[in-house]
């Protein structure tokens, strides 16, 4: 399978998933019958999706169906046995799954639920994350004897590939993975209360709680 | 031979169907219909798009219908929800990546995926969309390839495989691989003979013809059924027109074939050198008059010769127009001489029927059925794409290798067909054609071959051994030995005779020899759309219609080409070099025959015209005409009646007489054969190309088509 090793399920099934598509050699996908070339593609494109906070509820059922019809439509065994793994994955980690679509990797491994930290507590200030970051995401001053006054080491949200080479360059461990709390994609409709007195205009209960009917008042001709 | 049948049933109800066929295809046969993308009738389904999943009593999984073959007692269930899902499925991700371009679409309502969709109630893809960019592949001419509509289905990769035209595969893998030429080169760079197979084979819009677009959408086109008359196979085409004009050409089969002139090759209708008006000789221009001054020249010109004057038609005539230029010239002009085009090149070949078969023998030239075929000896013929010959009987041939069939080709080069991995090849000197078949049959009766034909011993007498026929024709005698014995072990062989060999009457009399050898079917490959039917209407210098015997006997095709008093010509002829006093030719176009002529008739050209042939398989077509002819252009048959009246008032007949007298002038049963036997030694090769030949015919029709110039094109990209 494949050689990277991952702890997450979701991100583990998906490099599984990947490694026989774009495997070229003989063990890899023979690309011949419909289900198989191109569920399994999908599949790949909605985890991918769910690992980077756009999962839905949907998306768990698509991937049961992919699953399911991939293991009784496919041609060969090599497919039907990736339609397998997939449905092992759904049955055994579907807290998992349910957990990542609603934005929580407790795995910490699938970068676009997670964002990376400074712990300025175990900091030393030895500047060599900020020299090991490709994408300039890491700012601060490295701390030099006897001087005091220097910018505290931090991450720049923005800029963070969530590559992970500051954590394994870091002495301390102070570079710590916190889960991001994902934003709900449907907000509630904040209400409001613009006005709580009835149609005729007149105040009902405290005096002169209502200024859309005190300018009413102000416009209006007949008054 | 008819298949075996079988009792099975589909969705509860018992059917009859043939055995061993796959069971898309047998559903089809009973008017079952099984969903599927990837499935060509008769091909080797690959069960690539798992849309024709049924379900059979006594198997745990669904299977697919187009790999599964018939069996007696097989229940089969095509609409369990588990095999609808599959289904759903399966249409539900590809439409995740086909353009929902209905509203636009030119293929809408012939669109399989369309109809999938509608059936399985799929409005829009549940998966994510994706689209690929891909540029609009329309490069080359005739035909576009879009990407970005494909389905990956493969059929048109496996049609063009299997015709061994092998232009299109796929390139790349998983779902953004893309069907696609070698290096991604324009069609006409990489070999594409433009047959356009894979535009019938598309079931989307992907493959196209290149003007289809904007030309009405499917329900806008008139569709009319006719018969491509530009060579022997006479395929069923489908045109359809719009607003009077043809659009496109189709095959009529779903898993037909027809060439790039069939398909493409319309375009001549208007071409600049058509033939609209009739012209008459001034001088040494050709001048358009009416139709009555050109009829009264022509007819003073064949009554001033009377007996003397000549009359050809030409094999690509239809019967009622052949049996009309048989009775201007036999009752009307009182002239014997009459001839067709095909003495000229298979005279050797005629002779050869005749003498085995009688005189009614020259139409068991079409006994043959390729379709259940087992060994197929092809002699002296060629069919290929690549040369552009009766690539039509080179598709069904190869169907039958692919089957399994043997393909057995003599043949004094390495033809196209002799590449085929189920094909001996017989590679012989030129002219040793009779000494090798000999050696073939003496080898094939060692085999355990036993003819029911009489004769045998005088024709054992005059075989000789292996060892010698391999001496004499240089083929090595282990490969006779090879062919002699897939043609012994065959059930149903066919004897393919090309224009290679028709001209000689001795090798023609050697292959009929081999042919009755096993009861063998008979294939002349004759290039002309109705050869044998010219010949049945009694366009033969020595016999009538219906192969009867005549009192006079006139002037043969090679006599009158010496020189005539008058020549009148009815079609095209492949000799331009024919001399005559008075020269009448009747043409759809200018050829170079028709610059010389003193008058020209103009004749419906191809879809224009109408009426009966008989193809080189023996199959009778009856067509009617698609399009009205160009111009004053006339069917040929109408032209012929009017000449006879301008003849003589009191003979003269109409278009009704012609065509009551071609329906009865059918062919009697031929005699008994009996083998005929012949020296084995090696005679003068006589060898006539059927590529030339078929250029010859065609050449008024091509030379201001498009299809010339994409040949052409293509010629240059080979040499260099």
């Amino acid at each position: 399978m494949s050689k990277q090793e991952s702890k997450c399920p979701v991100n583990s099934t998906r490099l599984k998933l990947a490694f026989f598509y774009n495997d070229p050699s003989k063990d890899g996908m023979c690309s011949k019958c419909h289900p198989c070339k191109i569920g399994v593609f999908d599949a790949i494109k909605i985890i991918e999706a769910i690992q980077t906070g756009q999962g839905a509820p949907r998306h768990v059922a698509l991937l049961e169906r992919i699953a399911r019809d991939v293991k009784d439509g496919g041609m060969c065994k090599k497919g039907k046995d990736h339609a397998d793994i997939l449905a092992a994955f759904l049955t055994q980690h579907k807290d998992d799954l349910l957990r990542h679509v609603s934005g929580i990797c407790s795995h910490r491994e699938c970068a676009g639920l997670v964002t990376y930290e400074i712990d300025a507590d175990k900091c030393t200030m030895c500047d060599k994350c900020r020299e090991v970051c490709k994408d300039f995401a890491i700012e601060g001053q490295k701390a030099v004897a006897f001087k005091g006054g220097f910018t505290p080491y931090r991450i720049r949200q923005r800029r963070c590939t969530h590559c992970g080479e500051c954590i394994k360059v870091c002495p301390e461990g102070a570079v710590i993975v916190v889960e991001k709390a994902r934003e709900q994609d449907v907000k509630e409709p904040v209400r409001t209360l613009v006005c709580s007195c009835d149609v005729s205009g007149k105040v009902t209960g405290k005096e002169a709680a209502c200024s859309i009917h005190d300018m009413a008042e102000t416009i209006s001709p007949g008054k | 031979m008819t298949k075996k049948m079988v009792n099975m049933e589909f969705d509860g109800k018992s059917y009859q169907v043939p055995e061993g066929m796959t069971l898309v295809d047998a559903g089809a046969t009973v008017g079952v219909h099984i969903p599927n993308l990837c499935h060509i009738k008769e091909l080797r389904g690959v069960g690539a798009c798992r849309m024709c999943m049924v379900e059979i009593e006594g198997l745990k999984t669904p299977v697919t219908g187009c790999t599964t073959r018939t069996k007696e007692g097989m229940k089969v269930q095509t609409k369990t929800p588990k095999v609808e899902e599959i289904r759903k499925f399966v249409t539900d991700l590809v439409l995740s990546f086909h353009p929902l371009d209905c509203m636009t679409c030119p293929k809408a309502g012939t669109c399989d995926l369309q109809r999938y969709a509608a059936d399985l109630k799929i409005q829009e893809s549940s998966f994510g969309r994706k689209s690929f960019n891909y540029p609009l592949n329309d490069r080359s001419p005739f035909i576009t390839i879009d990407n970005n509509y494909c389905i990956l289905c493969g059929r048109c990769v496996r049609v063009c495989k299997e015709q061994n035209t092998n232009v299109l595969d796929f390139m790349g893998r998983g779902i953004t691989s893309k069907v696609s030429t070698a290096l991604d080169r324009p069609l006409h760079e990489s070999g594409c003979t433009f047959c356009g197979s894979c535009i019938d084979a598309c079931p989307v819009n992907t493959i196209m013809e290149r003007d289809r677009w904007q030309h009405g959408r499917e329900w806008d086109l008139a569709k009319f059924e006719s018969v491509c008359t530009a060579c022997g196979s006479g395929c069923s085409v489908v045109v359809s027109k719009k607003d009077g004009k043809i659009v496109k050409v189709n095959t009529k089969e779903d898993n037909g074939y027809i060439c790039v002139i069939g398909r493409f090759g319309f375009d001549a209708h208007r071409s600049a050198n058509r033939v609209t008006t009739p012209l008459k000789r001034e001088g040494k221009k050709l001048v358009p008059t009416t139709w009555s001054e050109a009829l009264k020249i022509a007819a003073d010109g064949l009554k001033k010769a009377g007996a003397n004057a000549g009359f050809i038609a030409s094999g690509s005539l239809t019967n009622e127009e052949a049996m009309a230029v048989q009775s201007l010239a036999r009752d009307v002009a009182g002239s014997a001489n009459i001839d067709t085009t095909t003495s000229a090149y298979a005279g050797g070949l005629i002779s050869a029927l005749r003498s085995v078969y009688g005189d009614a023998g020259i139409g068991i030239a079409s006994q043959a059925d390729l379709s259940t075929a087992d060994a197929v000896v092809v002699i002296g013929a060629d069919p290929s794409q690549k040369k552009q010959t009766m690539q039509e009987a080179d598709v069904m041939i190869r169907r039958r290798a692919q089957a399994g069939a043997k393909v057995i080709v003599v043949s004094t080069e390495k033809t196209d067909l002799a590449h085929h991995a189920n094909a001996i090849l017989l590679q012989l000197k030129a002219g040793t054609d009779t000494a090798l078949l000999a050696g073939l049959m003496s080898a094939a009766i060692a085999e355990g071959a036993v003819p029911s034909a009489k004769g045998l011993d005088a024709l054992k007498k005059s075989l000789i051994a292996v060892d010698a026929a391999a001496s004499a024709s240089g083929v090595s005698a282990e490969q006779i030995t090879l062919a002699a014995k897939a043609y012994a072990a065959a059930k149903n062989p066919v004897v393919v005779i090309g224009t290679g060999i028709s001209a000689s009457e001795e090798a023609s009399l050697q292959a009929l020899n081999l042919a009755l050898l096993k009861d063998a079917g008979v294939l002349a490959l004759l290039p002309e759309a109705n050869a044998l039917g010219v010949m049945q209407m009694g366009c033969l210098s020595d016999l009538g219609p219906g192969f009867t015997k005549i009192k006079k006997t006139g002037k043969g095709y090679s006599d009158m080409r010496s020189g005539m008093k008058a020549l009148f010509i009815a079609g095209t002829v492949p000799d331009a070099d024919l001399k005559s006093d008075f020269l009448v030719v009747q043409t759809s176009h200018l050829t170079p025959l028709a610059e010389k002529a003193d008058v020209v008739l103009p004749m419906a050209a191809l879809y224009e015209r109408g009426g009966t042939i008989v193809t080189i398989y023996g199959s009778q077509k009856t067509f009617a005409p698609a399009q009205d002819p160009e111009g004053d252009a006339m069917d040929g048959a109408d032209i012929a009646a009017e000449l006879s009246s301008a003849v003589s008032k009191a003979k003269g007949f109409t278009v009704k007489d012609v065509t009551a007298a071609a329906k009865k002038a059918k062919a009697a049963k031929p005699a008994a054969a009996a083998f005929k036997p012949v020296a084995a030694k090696a005679g003068k090769p006589v060898s006539e190309s059927t590529t030339s030949i078929l250029m010859a015919l065609n050449a008024g029709l091509m030379a201001q088509s498009a299809v010339k110039k994409v040949l052409v094109a293509q010629e240059a990209v080979a040499k260099r």
